[in-house]
């Protein structure tokens, strides 16, 4: 419980600092290993932070078919190595592909699931971040908005597919052409609903006098704490340690 | 044989308490049916487990004799007509007369059937004048008879509203009673889903009563 407690504490700069230092050492290395290494590290930051590997495969999922398609392209286009299965002259899947495939796949698991220490920290937490990084007031919102109305755009997408069939689509049967037609047609009212309640919310913030003013106190006041100063040096020393003996090694 | 049968119907929203507790009854073909209760005591929940939008965590719900479970949402949605309680929720398509004209097209019928009936429904429901207008644009009364619209046009078995009569003004209530009887007179059954509990007694042969989670009957 009390390593829970030490990541969620951090300060979301330090959470920054560490996806972008972990996020840059994925797309520096371009060995497997060293890659490997690098999720194995950011799902056990995540571990400790409450989200648990379950919780994050299960958000990865996903992304499954991108990462298939990933593997399928790389391998089929950039051959290398022993081949593993040949159809005609064509190499269809090569040692090389594979392996170069895997490590694509890799590097986008590190910096998702990195980008996901994020989500440890409250949302208005992380705005505060933002904004004494000197980001604008405005665009730190924009950014709270966004996370608060993604779920909310999951649930049109629901909705509009469950009417659509009601109507007499039979969505799991019909050819791929006209599924997609159907996906273009639920697309409009999906964006218009949202933008509606986006205009809806906007109104809503201007009633509360969002920006009358230019100065803007907070709730709660964000500090770097001992803690936050050591981790951000050992991440910012640990990152380019790695760097160096990574790039000297080859 | 009964159009519906619900028996020891159990459902929990994920990570949930229940909030449907051992539910059964039967429900004939072109019955009609008022399904009362306050706020919160899972009638909407109900509707949508009869008609498969949710599927029951316990028991077992049959349709025609027919178990639920082996039925598509596009066979619920070609015997059962629902009105969602928020009409936005239900529309999708980029003009007024095209949402009504789009499960008419799926039907297959041709396209001077689909104007004639559309042009019917447009008159009926008094939106003649904003047929080409985009569906989102309408106000919440529009919205809500264009809903009623496009459903009805496909004349179904059964039609399920879901709270329709919050924001009518009198006439307009009326205007709902006597569609519910042009639909009862076309051997059409419907359930209502209210918490006017008087307009529920006077529209229909019988009422449910949730509380809840679990029903009283009250004849
Ligand atoms: N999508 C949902 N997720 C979780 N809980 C829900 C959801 N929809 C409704 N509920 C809960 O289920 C209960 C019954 O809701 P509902 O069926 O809408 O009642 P009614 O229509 O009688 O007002 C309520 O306590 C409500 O908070
Ligand atoms: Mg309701």
């Amino acid at each position: 419980m009390r390593r829970l407690e030490l990541v969620k504490t951090l300060d979301p700069r330090t959470k920054l600092l560490l996806v972008v230092v972990i996020s840059t050492l994925s797309i520096v290395v371009t060995d497997v290993l060293w890659q490997l290494g690098l999720f194995l590290f950011s799902l056990g930051l995540l571990h400790l932070g409450g989200i648990g590997p379950v919780k994050v495969f299960s958000r990865l999922r996903r992304f499954l078919v991108l990462f298939a398609a990933v593997l399928a392209i790389q391998s089929l286009f950039a051959p290398a190595g022993d081949p593993l299965l040949t159809i005609g002259s064509l190499h269809v899947i090569t040692r090389g592909g594979l392996i170069k495939g895997a490590s694509v796949i890799l590097r986008m698991l590190t910096i998702i699931s990195s980008a996901m220490l994020l989500l440890t920290s409250g949302p208005m937490r992380l705005v505060l971040g933002l904004i004494h990084l000197r980001i604008p007031y405005e665009i730190a919102f924009m950014v709270l908005l966004a996370i608060r109305f993604l779920p909310v755009l999951g649930e049109e997408v629901r909705d509009a597919l469950t009417a659509i069939q009601l109507r007499g689509v039979r969505i799991k049967e019909i050819p791929l052409g006209q599924k997609i037609r159907v996906y273009t047609y639920i697309f409009m009212p999906v964006v218009v609903s949202a933008l509606l309640k986006a205009k809806k919310t906007a109104v809503a913030m201007e009633a509360r006098a969002f920006r009358a003013h230019t100065q803007r106190t907070y709730l709660d006041e964000l500090t770097l704490g001992r803690k936050d100063y050591a981790i951000m040096a050992a991440t910012l020393l640990t990152g380019c340690g790695l760097c160096t003996i990574y790039l000297l090694g080859r | 044989m009964d159009f519906w049968t619900v028996r020891h119907v159990g459902f929990a929203y994920p990570g949930r308490q229940p909030v449907i507790r051992d539910v059964s009854f039967h429900i004939a073909p072109g019955e009609t049916v008022a399904l009362t209760g306050p706020n919160g005591s899972g009638k909407t929940t109900l509707g949508k487990l009869l008609l498969g939008i949710l599927k029951p965590c316990v028991g077992q719900i049959l349709v025609e004799g027919r178990d639920m479970a082996d039925c598509s949402l596009a066979e619920m949605g070609s015997k059962v007509g629902y009105i969602f309680q928020n009409p936005e929720k239900q529309m999708f398509a980029p003009s007024v007369r095209e949402e009504i004209a789009f499960g008419l097209r799926y039907r297959g019928y041709g396209d001077e059937r689909v104007q004639e009936k559309v042009d019917e429904m447009l008159d009926y429901f008094e939106l003649s004048h904003r047929a080409d207008s985009f569906p989102f644009n309408l106000s919440q009364g529009e919205k809500q008879r264009l809903a009623i619209a496009a459903i009805m046009a496909l004349e179904p078995r059964f039609v399920i509203f879901d709270e329709p009569t919050t924001g009518l003004d009198m006439r307009r209530k009326d205007r709902f009673a006597q569609l519910l009887e042009r639909t009862r007179k076309r051997g059409a059954g419907y359930i209502l889903i209210s918490h006017d509990r008087d307009f529920g007694a006077a529209c229909c042969h019988r009422q449910l009563m949730m509380k809840e989670g679990k029903l009283h009957c009250a004849d």
